[in-house]
Parts: structure tokens; sequence; C-alpha cells
């Protein structure tokens, strides 16, 4: 029965998944609330293992998705543990009532999209239409059929493109991590499909995993600096 | 099996289990982590282990040059543990660090010895030395945060470039291997040269990809930056040789072989210069292993065995300067809270044999007579001289950089504290003993690098680097 479950949820149209998988890439870069950012990571990592059902046996675009998915967990459980993303001083300072200075109160999507939205929104643009744009006219040799083949280069260079412009963008190890794993979420997606070994699957998943453990390591590290601005 | 390399991975593994189950012992878990490369080095020396092991489904084995550079890297590990017992109390070192060592090794003895039995396929030979040596890099993200508040920079981006070298080698296999199947397509083989050299740059730190290490020796642990740069950075550099010894399109090309020589002489010289202006005896360890990176990649850039006989004698030779400099480095920061010229002032009355693993250690990976570094440094300029005079002055200038900046420290270094008398800290006999016991041998390699000849000769002899 969960064969089937599966199997249904691979017939979805590719185009449908790509462009799911292109919003789940773009708020990435554009969300900075953390437990958002790796519901999208999660979403992100289940639809890669989608497309790849359609060039690969569905066992092995399973292990893909499933690999994703534990990186999030480890991820989610250091995000709450390190009171996503607040120092513990601004939690107090919440606890404690309204701050003595008089500050603009911030709006709710504040937590959601955070300084520098229409930078980020812009980049994110730019950076969707130029991988398209380079994907389309040069699509890369992953299968016969070419139309499969341009959607697979679109989510590479996309997915790619837009985890370096994370990394970049971000100063916080959270968010430069999730950029990390999504520049290697990108090119699995290629290579899973030009290079189908178990083997190599695996030790791409086990080299995600370290890195997710070491990317949760530095996020509490960063998570325990002194503040920076004395009251 | 026994004379296999299985060893040599499942020693260390073993290690790093024995020490997180002993983590309450420190003495007990340093002697273990330190026992356990010694052992798969002695087990090495004393045995080719050159038999075939079938490890998902690729034979593993070791070359003669992987042998000798894995029994290096194990006895550099061995050491480097004692000196972290005698001065970072963190446990978690022990297990992490064993565990990359494990995956060097299996990154260092992971290829095909038939090529043409795995999958029918013509070319693959270095897809699973990437993922291993990643691991390997990954895995060392522990020991250089190390527990402190806040992330240190350095490691974040040294994060970020291993991870992005990884489908940057992945992607020149695949490439090389469509190539292989389509030989007249040139601009494969053109694009595949390009992500190899791109990924080399990316694991060395050559310039301009170098920013993560003067970050990684000023912020984290001295010793674990000596573990990233001692071992993991010549790691790298033994897998580019053995990429540069096996892909004939690499090994035929002489344009490879100046891009080597040309980005080696720019990192060398910068390193120095850099060197020079850093304030931070931590950061100056960094760049000094900057320029010595550079110094090994302009002898491989003559495309000569003896060139690369130079670059083994730098990269074997670097070992003794860069693990005194960074013990006197990690005595010092038992007090200190940075490695800066200000916070050290005094150092050399308050704390005499840190002072001398800091100088001589500097002085060392500077290349200065007659401690070890400078006989690397020496074949390297005789063969850089060779071919280019320019060349050859380049290296000298970013020796007289490192000194320099070296000097500049020195004044707060040996500046009296006061006018009162400084009683000295007492170091434990053993600390002392490993002080001594590495610059004897940063002596004894400089006077007589000849020592090393016969094991170097032979590494040279079976790589096939050369037109």
């Amino acid at each position: 029965m969960n064969v089937d479950i599966v199997k249904t949820i691979a017939a979805l149209p590719g185009t449908a998944v790509l462009v799911a998988l292109l919003i789940a890439a773009g708020l990435l870069v554009v969300l900075t609330n953390w437990r958002l950012l790796i519901f999208a990571l999660g979403a992100q990592y289940v639809l890669i293992g989608l497309m790849l059902t359609r060039v690969v046996p569905i066992e092995l675009a399973a292990v893909k998705a499933l690999v994703g998915v534990m990186i999030c967990p480890v991820l989610y459980i250091t995000a709450r543990r390190m009171h996503w993303g607040q120092t513990e001083e601004e939690s107090d300072t919440e606890e404690e009532g309204p701050a003595p200075r008089v500050v603009r109160p911030k709006r709710r999507w504040w937590w959601i999209m955070g300084a520098g939205l229409p930078v980020r929104v812009i980049v994110t643009a730019l950076a969707l239409a130029m991988s398209i744009s380079l994907a389309s006219r040069n699509p890369l040799p992953i299968t016969a059929d070419q139309v499969l083949s341009r959607d697979f280069t679109v989510g590479t260079f996309s997915v790619m493109l837009l985890g370096l412009i994370n990394e970049v963008l971000a100063e916080n190890p959270l968010k430069v991590g999730l950029g990390l794993l999504s520049f290697l979420a990108g090119f699995e997606l290629f290579f899973t499909a030009v290079e189908p070994t178990l083997t190599i699957v695996g030790l791409l998943g086990l080299t995600n995993l370290i890195l997710a453990l070491a990317i949760s390591y530095l996020t509490a590290a960063w998570a325990s600096r002194p503040s920076e601005v004395k009251p | 099996m026994i004379f296999s390399p299985l060893p040599l991975i499942a020693l260390p593994l073993i290690g790093a289990v024995l020490t997180a189950l002993l983590r309450r012992f420190s003495m007990l878990s340093a002697l273990i982590a330190t026992l356990f490369p010694t052992a798969a080095a002695l087990m090495a020396i004393f045995h080719p282990l050159d038999n075939p092991l079938p490890l998902l489904g690729r034979q593993l084995y070791l070359t003669t040059p992987d042998r000798y550079a894995l029994i290096f890297l194990f006895l550099c590990a061995a050491a480097t543990f004692l000196g972290v017992w005698r001065t970072t109390p963190r446990w978690t070192y022990y297990p992490v660090t064993l565990a990359a060592l494990a995956a060097v090794a299996a990154a260092l003895g992971a290829r095909p010895v038939i090529i043409e039995v795995i999958g029918g396929r013509p070319f693959d030979p270095f897809n699973y030395s990437v993922m291993f040596f990643t691991i390997a890099a990954v895995l060392t993200i522990f020991p250089l945060q190390g527990g402190q508040p806040g992330v240190a920079v350095g490691t974040l981006r040294y994060l970020t470039f291993m991870v992005i070298a990884v489908p940057v080698f992945l992607a020149a296999a695949w490439i090389l291997d469509q190539y292989s199947q389509s030989p007249d397509a040139v601009n494969l083989a053109q694009t595949a040269l390009v992500l190899l050299l791109f990924g080399l740059a990316l694991w060395l730190a050559v310039i301009p990809f170098h920013s993560w290490l003067p970050g990684v020796a000023s912020e984290s642990p001295p010793l674990s930056s000596a573990f990233v740069l001692g071992i993991i950075n010549v790691a790298a550099f033994f897998l580019m040789l053995d990429m540069l010894s096996e892909i004939k399109l690499l090994n035929n090309s002489t344009l490879v072989f100046t891009v080597l020589r040309l980005a080696g002489l720019v990192t060398a010289l910068l390193g120095g210069t850099l060197a020079f202006a850093q304030r931070d005896f931590g950061r100056i360890m960094g760049y000094a292993v900057l320029a010595d990176v550079g110094v090994a990649l302009v002898a491989l850039g003559t495309h000569t065995v003896s060139g690369l006989s130079a670059a083994l004698f730098v990269v074997f030779l670097r070992t003794f300067g860069l693990g005194l400099m960074s013990m006197g480095l990690a005595l010092a920061r038992t007090e200190s809270p940075d490695d800066t010229f200000q916070s050290l002032t005094g150092l050399a009355w308050r704390r005499p044999w840190a002072a001398v693993g800091l100088i001589v250690g500097t002085l060392s990976l500077a290349g200065v007579p007659p401690l070890a570094g400078f006989a690397g440094r020496w074949g390297a300029l005789q063969q850089a001289a060779g071919t280019d005079l320019g060349a050859s002055l380049a290296l000298v200038l970013s020796s007289i950089g490192v000194v320099a900046g070296l000097l500049r420290g020195l004044q707060f270094v040996l500046r009296p504290i006061g006018n009162a008398p400084t009683e000295p800290v007492r170091e434990a006999p053993l600390t002392i003993a490993l002080i001594v016991g590495a610059l004897l041998l940063c002596l004894l390699f400089g006077l007589f690098p000849d020592l090393l000849t016969p094991v170097i000769r032979q590494m040279s002899a079976t790589y096939v680097i050369g037109p």
C-alpha cells in the first residue's frame, strides 16, 4: 500500500513538482524565521526526491528524500534549544515585559521575513530568472528526454545558485548551513540522475548528515555568543 | 584481510569509540588516542598492506606513496594527541579527530584496482576519495570550534569551501567520464581540467580561496588548527598528487603545471607579505602555512621528478615547525585570551617553553636554517631557480615576510613585565619533553634532511608525474 502511495505521488506532473521546488528553494533565501526555514528545507528534500522518481528507481529517490527528512529534525531540535535564534537576553527581556526605552513595535511579519526583505526577494527573483534562462538554453544531457533534462537542469541550477546566495547573504550558521545543504541537494538532483549508484547516494547522504550535525554544533555556539549590544 | 588497508581505517575508528567511552579518564583517552594511530603506522611500516580489500563495490588498496603518506599522517596525529592532552582538556577532540583520520585513510586508499571492472565504466577513480575526504574535513569542524561561544568565522568559511569542493570534483569526474567515451570533445576535457584545478585550489586554500586559513589559525584552539593544517591539508596535497598521477589528462598537460606554479608563486608571495602585516601569532601561523603551500606548488609546478621530490620535502618538513609553533601557542593560550602580540607581552618571561616553541616553530615554518623547514624550502628554491629567477626571489621574499612578522611580535614576547622579577610558570615535565622532542626533530631534519630521502625517492618514483 505504501508503495502505491509513493507511486501515486511520483505520478504528479513534473512541472508542478519543479515549480514547488523552485518556490521552496526561493523561500529558503527570503525567509528568516527558523521554523519556516527548516520546514522549507524539508519540503525541498521531499520535492527533490519526487523529481528523482522520474529518472531513478523509486527506492533510490526515497533514500534521497529520507536523508533530507532525517536532517530536518536535527536542525529543528537545535533551533528549538537555541530559542529559534533569539539570544537569552532577548528572551529574558520579552518575559520581563516591555523594554524601558521606547522602541518601535515590530510588525508580526517581521519575525518571518526579517530585515533586508526587498533585497533578498530581488536577488532570489534574479537568480531564478538567470538559472532558468541558462538551463533552458543549455540543458545538461541527463536523459534522452529533452523536457525532462531541461526540468532537471532548471532544478539543479536554481537550487544550487539559491543555496550559494543563501550562504553569501547570511551570517548566522543555520542559514549558511541551509545554503550549503541546498547547494549540495541541488547538485545531488543532477548527480543522482547521472550516477544512480547506491554507494554514492549513501556516501552523499552520510556527508549531508555529518554536515547537518556540524551546522547544529556551530548554530549552538553562535546562539551562546555574548550579546554585542550592551543595554 | 590483515594485510589489506583495513587496519588503517579500523584502528582509528576503534580508538574513536574507546576514547568516547572513556572520556572521563583524560590520561587514558590520550594514551589510547596516541597508541592506536601509532599502532596503525607501525603496521603500515612493517607490512605493505597492499592486498586489495573489497569495500562498497570497490577495491580498497594502498599504493606505495599513499602508504608512506598515511604512515606520516598517523605519526603526526599521534604526536598532536599527546600535545592536546597537555594543553586542551576537551574530550571531544580525540573521538572526532580519530574518526576524521579513518576517513582520511579511506580517502587515500579508496580507488579501484582495475578501473574497467567497475560497472563497465572506463573511468571513475576519485569519487569515493572526494567523499571520504569531505567527511574528514567536515568532522574537524568540531575540534576547530572547540566549544567556544560564538562562531569562529574562519571555521564557517572552511566548512563552506570544503563543501563547495564536493560538487566541483564530482562534476569533473562525470565530465571526464563523458570525455573518455567521446575523446574528440576537447571542450569536455577543458571543462574537467578547470573544475579539477578549482577544486584543488579550494582544498589547498590557494589564493584567493585562502580566507579561512588565517581565521582558523587564530580563532580555533591551536592544536585543532594544527590538525587541519598539518593533516587534513597535507592529505589534500597527497590526494592532489594521486589525481595528477592517475589522470592522464592532468599529467600530460603542461598548462596545468604552469597554472600550479603560478598559483603557488602568488600564494607563497602573498602568504609571506600578509604574515608580515599581522599583529597576531595565530594569523602569522596561518599565513606561514599558506606561504609553505605555495612553495610546495611552485616545486611541483616544475613538472619534473626532482620538483616533485622537493614538494614532498616541503610538505613533510612543514609539520615539525607547525607542531612546535602550535604547541607554543596552545601553552600561551592557557593564560591569554587570544594570540595577539599585545596579549602575549612578556611571554618569554612568564612561559619560556611556550616562547621557545613559538619562536623556533615560526622560524622553521619560514624556512630559516638550520631548521627543518629550511631543507624543504632549499630544494624548492633550487627547482624554482632552475626555471625562473624571479620565482626563486618570490620564494625568498615569502620567507622574509614570515620572519619579519615574527620579529614584530618578538618585541612584545621578549618585553619584560614591569621592573619586578617575574616567576616563570613551571611546565609539566611531559610538556617540556614534547617541546624539546619537537625542537630536536626540527634541528635533526634541518641538519640531516637526507634521512627522508629513501622514502621520498620511493614516493617520487611511484607517482607518474613528469613529461
